[in-house]
């Protein structure tokens, strides 16, 4: 794998988690639900600012950055807080798995921008209701 | 809205045929830690290193891989090391606390699960700390001045919440390490395993900095 396509994986799972958060945290009710709210207000700026930094990389690299689909399935129906929160921990997982493959694909300053962004996504994880794992991002261990 | 798109997206990641990760099928635990697994191996049965997973580097290719000289090898002797000890820590504590044996019970099961798959790739004689190594494990060549309690563990607050709190700095200091380690591995597919354990310490860092504070 060339290093612009290791940075295109990564991209295209960061558009589909800018899509996933900006839903989640414009279903939540934030006098319902301030702390919820606030959590997944800042996940959502914390993936657009990873969106926008991979883009940057692609282009760096070379590569014409790929593009985000118009839409994607959400995780779950995220009607209820409890819903939603399910839904923005089970895209935190899948974007440590993401960010752990373009760490084995990648190097240099490249795969220390996805340990860093792998190691919030796992810390993330707790406040969206999970718990530490003994493997985050490496589902087959 | 297309069915399936946040799954493609979002999993699966990367695609076998393009990815020096195996497929995930066939991914075992050897086979995760890539070059240093393969490099025991090699010292067990003699096999040649051919196949081994890993990056490509100008100098890889031009120096025969051996234990000696592996770095990935050394690498793992130096995690190992690291979380070998983070267990005793936990070991202490608990004999120190046993109310807190509950609360501690995860982090224990994580770092055994990163010694585990760790003591499988190093071999033997590149330990880096026999003092930590499991007493079952441990060589006759291992100095009979090291006792049972190693004089490098540290002791143990006689407070609860502190007990805690220093365990969560040190779990922060393992997963700042565990990063650094991941960075520097050859192999991409034992950078991987390296950056799980490195995210697994940050999470039990958060988690028992909460305890500690008694938000968890």
């Amino acid at each position: 794998m060339t290093a612009v396509q290791a940075l295109q994986q990564a991209l295209a799972g960061e558009h589909a988690a800018v899509y996933v958060f900006r839903a989640l945290a414009g279903r939540v009710s934030t006098s319902a639900q301030p702390m919820l709210a606030g959590r997944l207000a800042a996940a959502y700026t914390t993936h657009r600012a990873r969106r926008d930094q991979l883009t940057a990389m692609v282009r760096a690299a070379g590569g014409d950055p790929v593009a985000a689909d118009v839409s994607y399935e959400l995780p779950n129906p995220s009607r209820t807080a409890t819903q939603l929160a399910a839904g923005a921990l089970v895209t935190e997982q899948r974007c440590a798995e993401v960010y752990a493959a373009m760490v084995a694909t990648t190097s240099q300053a490249n795969r220390q921008w996805a340990l860093d962004a792998m190691t919030d996504a796992a810390v993330r994880q707790l406040s969206f209701g999970g718990r530490p794992q003994p493997w985050p991002g490496v589902p087959e261990l | 809205m297309a069915p399936g798109q946040l799954h493609r997206r979002l999993s699966g990641y990367p695609p076998p045929v393009l990815s020096p990760v195996p497929a995930r099928s066939a991914l075992t635990r050897r086979t995760a830690i890539g070059g240093a697994a393969a490099v025991g191996a090699v010292v067990v049965t003699g096999c040649t290193p051919s196949g081994i997973d890993r990056r490509p580097r100008k100098d890889a290719a031009a120096t025969p891989t051996t234990p000696d000289t592996d770095p990935d090898v050394a690498l793992a002797a130096t995690v190992l090391a690291d979380e070998q000890a983070m267990l005793d820590r936990i070991a202490a504590t608990v004999a120190r606390h046993p109310g807190l044996d509950g609360r501690l019970a995860a982090a224990r099961a994580a770092h055994q699960a990163h010694v585990d798959l760790l003591t499988k790739a190093v071999p033997d004689e590149a330990r880096k700390s026999p003092s930590a190594a499991p007493s079952q494990d441990a060589s006759p060549s291992v100095s009979p001045s090291v006792s049972p309690a190693p004089a490098g563990t540290p002791a143990v607050p006689a407070r609860p919440p502190r007990a805690l709190a220093v365990l969560a700095k040190e779990e922060d200091r393992l997963s700042l390490v565990g990063r650094r380690s991941a960075f520097s591995a050859q192999s991409g597919a034992f950078a991987r395993v390296l950056a799980s354990m490195a995210a697994s310490a940050a999470q039990h860092a958060v988690a028992l900095a909460d305890a500690a504070q008694g938000r968890r």
